[in-house]
């Protein structure tokens, strides 16, 4: 019976000090850490993608409570946490309704693209792209999913020989572009709902383009002209879009372009 | 002083925790990816490790060993350490948030880290006494820190490295451990008595 209660007496005293001596520098210690960071955290994607310019959304957190003109950073975020965020931080919101999308420049399905070879080697664009390739086209989309594999949100698939993007899912973060060894991904600022791509990136002329896929572009400047002060312009025989340009435009004029280009490469995607 | 010098030389190179009695390898795994959080963790660790062998040691010969409580010496040993981490740790939050943050969820870990109860019972049944105890502890947090620092200079080069896609990540991590094990067994000659 004694030993029982020298047991508990002596344990409890150790443990009674310890925790008083906790409890005091617990008081001593305290680090004041503003609430409104956890709530503007709380509100935060938490995928950490770094498209604000920070380490990650704590980061982002901590200095957008701090400096009050940061708010709006968030892009994966889009509208609605951006505006939760402006409440958070007792702002009037006026996010733009933009948004990061990636677009590829490649349209060709594995059946439109010529290929002369019979590729056997490891299942990476990164090998394909400094071997023979399985593809002749120099530009275009491998097809062999090295930006699947990047995608924090698993918004690309390989669907005939092509990467698609599922832009409900896409947040613009640029880490597929990276992967790309062949630069046919290219991330744009969608201000549009409508994302317009030219579905190409084959710089060669025209007639050498024609040879190695039928859904290349041959250069013609069609998208150009159509319409006035066009958002297309060409380089080295590429037709390209001028993001900055593509919010004046109507979608009718846009959807000129669309249907008069001869090899139908202008694509309209729902972003 | 030999004596030790020896304790020193055993604990650190010899009979080195992690290697040797395979003892904390949760956080020698799990900090070990960042150079700058290992040797934070190091040097936590080194921290804890001192002072836990000193206070397990007055607690031990001054309550448990006079009221005859040898039975209770996990409990209490727990108890001890699980406090001490809690003020690194209180410590590490107030005056270093980086390295606060860096550490995560391995600085709670600390208080079930088998490598610092093993040191407070190795110092038991060895029959140390207070200034060899306190020697031990701090070498055995010391040899602790210097595999995880080496650990964390071989997994940042390895990086770089061009490996085969099956080794990349946890696989290539436990190789290396085993093969930094097998190199600390060289030591195993070193003190002979």
């Amino acid at each position: 019976m004694n030993e029982i209660i020298i047991a508990v007496v002596s344990l409890g005293s150790i443990g009674l000090v310890f925790g008083v001596i906790l409890s005091v520098l617990d008081k001593k210690l305290k680090v004041e850490q503003d609430p409104l960071i956890e709530e503007v955290l709380n509100l935060l994607p938490g995928i950490n993608c770094g498209a604000c310019g920070f380490a990650g959304c704590k980061a982002y957190a901590g200095a957008a409570v701090e400096n009050k003109d940061l708010y709006g950073g968030c892009l994966p975020g889009g509208k609605d946490i951006n505006e939760k965020i402006a409440a958070a931080l007792g702002l009037k919101s006026d996010f733009k309704s933009t948004a990061l999308k990636v677009v590829v420049l490649c349209g060709a399905k594995s059946d439109e693209k010529k290929s002369s070879f019979d590729y056997i080697g490891p299942r990476t664009c990164s090998f394909a792209n400094i071997s023979l390739a399985n593809i002749d086209c120099r530009f275009g989309c491998l097809g062999l999913g090295d930006c699947l594999e990047v995608c924090p949100t698993k918004a690309l698939s390989i669907e005939a020989g092509l990467v698609k993007v599922d832009y409900s899912k896409c947040i613009g973060c640029g880490k597929c572009v990276e992967a790309c060894p062949r630069n046919i991904l290219k991330v744009v600022e969608a201000v549009n709902k409508d994302l317009y791509v030219v579905s190409c990136s084959n710089t060669d002329r025209g007639p050498f383009t024609k040879k190695v896929c039928s859904k290349g572009c041959i250069g013609c400047g069609i998208c150009v002209k159509v319409i006035k002060d066009s958002c297309f312009y060409l380089e080295q025989g590429l037709s390209k879009i001028d993001y900055k340009k593509i919010g004046d435009k109507t979608g009718q004029e846009l959807e000129s372009a669309l249907e008069k280009c001869p090899v139908k490469i202008i694509n309209k995607f729902d972003a | 002083m030999r004596e030790l010098f020896l304790i020193f030389i055993s604990a650190v190179l010899v009979n080195n925790f992690v290697l040797t009695y395979f003892l904390g390898i949760c956080p020698f795994l799990g900090v070990s990816s960042h150079y700058e959080s290992a040797i934070g963790m190091g040097f936590a660790v080194v921290f804890v490790m001192s002072l836990a062998s000193s206070i397990c040691w007055i607690i031990y010969h001054i309550v448990l060993a006079h009221f005859n409580l040898i039975i209770l010496e996990y409990v209490v040993f727990i108890l001890v350490i699980a406090s001490l981490v809690q003020m690194v740790e209180m410590f590490i939050r107030k005056y270093s948030p980086s390295l606060y943050e860096s550490l995560g969820i391995y600085l709670p870990l600390i208080t079930t880290n088998c490598a610092i109860l093993g040191l407070a019972l190795f110092m038991i049944i060895r029959d140390y006494n207070f200034i060899q105890s306190v020697v031990f502890g701090f070498s055995c947090g010391l040899g602790f820190s210097l595999v995880l620092v080496m650990m964390a200079g071989i997994r940042e080069e390895l990086k770089f490295s061009d490996m085969p896609e099956v080794f990349k990540g946890a696989a290539i991590t436990l190789i290396t451990a085993g093969v930094l094990a097998l190199a600390f067994m060289g030591f195993s000659g070193l003190i002979s008595s």
